[in-house]
Formats: C-alpha cells, structure tokens, sequence
C-alpha cells in the first residue's frame, strides 16, 4: 500500500508540495492528475526518498522506501524516462539494474521483448532513441524486478496511440493481479480509461480525490434566475450545496428539489436541468488558473465527493 | 507489444523479495561496470593504456641502458596510468548527476552513502588493475629491451616500491573521485583535477612564506616522493604523504559526501 499523509515541500519561499494526502490499495490504478508544475514530481520522488520533504509522511507499506533492502523488487519506479546514460545501450542499461536488483538477465531479454526493444533497438545507445523508445525501456525497467507496485510519471509521454492503448492494458492488468499503480499525467484522457480513483492537484494542493464512481456518479443540477440573490437564499433555506458562476448556479441534487425550494421562495428561474458531472470539464475546471469561484466550486465538489 | 502474460506476483512475494539489503559486493560489481561499459570509458581505458604503452615505447628508444630496466619502466609506467585513470574515477561520480542516473541509481539503493562507498571501492580496483597493467608491460618493456640497445637487467624491485607504486595509483585516484564527488560536474572537476594541483604546486613553490604548505601539503610535491627511485623514504615524508591525502583527499571527499546526502535528485 502506498500512503501519502499530509506531504508538504517547500524549496526556499515556493511551496511544491502544499499538504497532499492519499492512499492507493492493492488492485487499483491511481490517476495523479493536474498540470505541469502542479506538483505531481515532487510528490512522487519524496514517495521514493530522493527528495527529502519538509513535512508529512511518504509511506510504502507502512514504511519509509529506504527502509526497504532491496526496494525495486517491491516498487517499480519510473520518474523520468529521460534520465539514462546516453552513451549505454538499452539492453546494458536493463543489465546494470537486473545486476543490482539480483535478477537473472533472462528477465531482460523477457522484458526487451516486451516493450519491442529486443532484436537491433536494444543494441543502440540509449542517446539515440526517441522519446518512445525511452519511454519504453523506462517501463520495462520499472518491470525488472517484478514488483508488486508500480510509480510511474507521465509514462504516456511520447508514446505513439497504440503503444498508449498497450500501456493501460498492462497497468491494467498488473492491478487486477492485485498489484498497486500510481500514475501521473497532465492529460487526464489517458488515464481516465484506466485509473479506478483520480487525485487531481493543482498548485501543490490535491483539489479534489476520489474514485472515479465518486466523482462521476453524482448527480448536479444547472440553474438560473432572473434574481440570482433571491434563488441563493431560497437554496441557503433548502440547506442545498452549490457552487456560484456569475448567475449561473451549479447545486448538487436532483432538479426536482432545487426546482420545489426555488417555487417555495416564488423565485422565477430563467433555466433548470439535470448535469452529469463531466470529468474532463470537472479537471480544467480545477486546474485552469482563473480560480476565485473555481477553488469554492473545488471545495464543493469535494464535499460531494467525501 | 505483446499481451502481457508473465503473471505479476502476489504483492507477498514482492513484499519478501525485497527484504534482503543488495549487497556490498554487488554494488561494487555494478559501479565497476558503469565505470567500463559506456564508450566514453571503454575509450578513455583504451586511451590510457595506448598511452602509458607509447611512453615506455619512448623511454626505450631514448633512453640508456639504466632506463631499459624493468625497475625503471614500471616508475616510467605509474605517471600517465597515475595521471589520467583518475578521470575515471571522476566521471563515475559525477557522470550519474550529468546524465540523471542518479534517479534510477538511488531509487534502487537509497541508501546514498552506500552508492558511494561502492563507487569508491570500484575506483581502488581499477587503480590495483592499474598496478598490474604497469607490471605486465613494464615486464615485456624489459623483456624486448635488448632491441632497443643496451640494457640493465635490473629485476629487482622491493614489496615496499610496489607498495608506493600502489599508494602513488591509488592517492591519485581518489583525489580524482574526491573532487568529483564535490563538484558534481564532469567538465568542471576533470578541468580541475589538472590545473589545481598545479597551480597549489606554483604558488606554493615560487612563494617562499609558502614552502612550507607545499612540504606538507602539495601533491605534486610529497606524492612525487612515492615513485621516485632515487628518493628514499623516511617518517617524515610518510607525515608529509599523508597530510596531503588529509587535505586533498578527505577533505573535498567528505564535503561531497555531505553534499551527496543532501541534494535534491531531479
């Protein structure tokens, strides 16, 4: 299990990091979601101890990573698929850490395979692949020591459609053998098909967690008036939760009661319908910059969603 | 991409895989391939030994018939091994930070001291190798000698020349790891590691309220005392030996150390 307990980071006077809290259970996938910069990086490397944070807890079943002897073999890590020595090749680059995590290098042919480095690929040096090969090589690495958790940071980056639809099919598969992922993304459509529960942060703060049931499966309702001040009162008076955008207001609950506490004011609505929460909406919504009225609609949601 | 069908461990099995620490032996074993398996090293190993065979190819033809002998080319030897093996040693602990392996290398050992005792352990064993390559060919130096002209068959060298041999290789290189250690920059350090010396070496001998500092303190003086045979070593030149390692060695070692322990890895 994974565990995250109120994380915070500071560099100097900029806060990365700000608070963040949650968990990841066996036999799910966890989409860590918000924009560049929001703070998902640094998250994830005080998760594997190489940045030290300045509060709060990064737990790996219930210890410290570093308590850990041999800790690929428990957590396969990919941070930055980038981050190889150039001038090794890929098959040597599998070699060096099957060496260290004390695995025999049939794995790395098993794995080169795989990801479809195996045969001419894996005898180039790793400054001549693209970005997807890199990408590549980086889950095969995090797969070496056959680990029962996966951490993987905008693993999609630089993979081509097919090799997107691969990736979730294997991270989907790892957690339904019972295994834990935690994957980051900027872009929340290529962990929606896959992901179980979302963490979405922005500016260091998780705005809003759930699973993806929690998150989509409540009903809100859309509403305007031609007196905006009358038909805040009347949803005040219905002990109703909402959220405010110029006139227009978003309450979670069904039309029906927001449409009865509306008639009981005599407040005259302008519109009223029924909306599905709408992920993709719900997270630029959460991670765009204008906030103001989007952190009150943030915290609402995660009322709704606690 | 085939269909994943290698089954994924029960999270038990994993858990119990990684209990036991990885240990020492395997952590030098690997940094001692990181230090040869990329061209940049396999190159600079090839270059350094090209080189140290020339310069003893130069001191058999210009030499007389005292530089011929074996004892004298194994000192002739030390000096190109001694001088440019240490970059070696400074590109293992720098070359993690410049190419961001470190990401992988302390996520698999957070331990961050161990990595680097283990990179250290590994920079010793390539100057022992360095010490048995200068043996060889200093050896076949002497052996195809008598073609080059007259020569001494002098064969004779001393456990304690060895020794200062190996301290001479082995002082070099860690000065080398040292500095990479602290600076954490590949250009930087290697540029260092040449000009600082010398400059210490200059300044120290040209200033005469200084010559003292350079007694005890330059390399390129105390350290010279170790391979050259006509230089018989005494208590204080051990001292003065030393207190340079202190200085050169331990000194920027154990400030990397600290500063490696602390620094942020992105």
């Amino acid at each position: 299990m994974i565990e995250i307990s109120h994380l915070t980071k500071r560099f100097g006077d900029h806060v990365a990091v700000d608070d963040i809290s949650f968990r990841c259970e066996p036999g799910t996938v966890t989409g860590f979601l918000g924009p560049n910069g929001a703070g998902k990086s640094t998250t994830m490397r005080a998760l594997v101890g190489l940045t030290i944070p300045t509060s709060g807890k990064a737990l790996v079943d219930g210890k410290p990573y570093r308590a850990m002897g041999n800790p690929g073999r428990r957590m396969g890590v990919l941070l930055d698929a980038s981050a190889q020595h150039a001038g090794r090749t890929g098959r040597e680059t599998l070699a060096l850490s099957a060496r260290m995590l004390g695995i025999p290098t049939s794995r790395v042919d098993e794995l080169l395979e795989r990801v479809q480095l195996a045969g001419a690929a894996e005898k180039k040096r790793v400054g001549d692949y693209s970005l997807g090969m890199r990408q590549r090589l980086g889950i095969a690495h995090a797969l070496l020591g056959d680990p029962g958790i996966l951490v993987l940071d905008e693993p999609a980056n630089g993979l081509d459609p097919e090799g997107i639809r691969w990736m979730r099919g294997l991270l989907r598969d790892f957690a339904d053998r019972g295994g834990i992922v935690l994957l980051s993304s900027h872009l929340l459509s290529e962990v929606e098909a896959v992901a179980d529960q979302f963490v979405i942060v922005s500016h260091g703060r998780v705005q809003l967690s759930g699973t993806k049931q929690e998150l989509l499966g409540g009903t809100s309702t859309i509403v305007r008036s031609i007196d905006p001040a009358g038909l805040e009162h009347a949803l005040r008076q219905a002990d109703l939760t909402f959220s405010a955008a110029h006139d227009e207001f978003t309450v979670s609950a069904d039309p029906v009661d927001v449409g009865r506490a509306a008639a009981g004011a005599g407040v005259v609505l302008t519109e009223l319908r029924a909306h599905g929460a709408d992920l993709e909406q719900l997270f630029l919504d959460l991670t765009s910059d204008h906030k103001g009225d989007t952190a009150q609609h943030a915290q609402t949601r995660q009322e709704v969603a606690a | 991409m085939s269909a994943v069908t290698a089954p994924i461990p029960a999270p038990a099995r994993s858990i119990r895989n990684a209990e036991a620490s990885i240990p020492m032996r395997t952590l030098v074993e690997v940094e001692l391939r990181k230090m040869v398996d990329t061209r940049a090293g396999r190159w600079l190993l090839i270059g350094v030994g090209a080189i140290t065979v020339l310069v003893l190819g130069v001191a058999l033809i210009t030499g007389d018939s005292g530089t011929r002998s074996f004892t004298n080319l194994l000192a002739v030897a030390q000096l190109p091994l001694a001088i440019l093996l240490p970059v070696l040693g400074i590109l293992a602990a720098t070359s993690e930070w410049t190419q961001r392996t470190v990401l992988t290398t302390f996520s698999l050992v957070p331990t961050r001291s161990r990595v680097l005792t283990a990179k250290v352990a590994a920079a010793l064993l390539i100057s022992l190798g360095a010490i048995v390559f200068s043996l060889i060919v200093a050896a076949i130096g002497a052996i195809v000698a008598p073609i080059f002209g007259p020569a001494d068959s002098d064969w004779g060298i001393g456990i304690s020349t060895l020794g200062q041999d190996v301290v001479y290789q082995v002082f070099q290189m860690l000065l080398g790891v040292a500095l990479g250690t602290l600076l954490l920059n590949s250009a930087l350090a290697i540029v260092l590691n040449f000009v600082l010396p010398t400059i210490w070496s200059g300044l120290t001998g040209s200033i005469t309220s200084l010559h003292d500092v350079q007694k005890w303190l330059d390399p390129g003086t105390t350290w010279m005392h170790l391979v050259d045979p006509d230089f018989t070593m005494a208590g204080q030149a051990w001292g003065q030996i030393l207190t340079t390692a202190l200085f050169w060695i331990a000194l920027p070692l154990g400030l990397g150390l600290a500063r490696v322990l602390r620094k942020e890895v992105d």
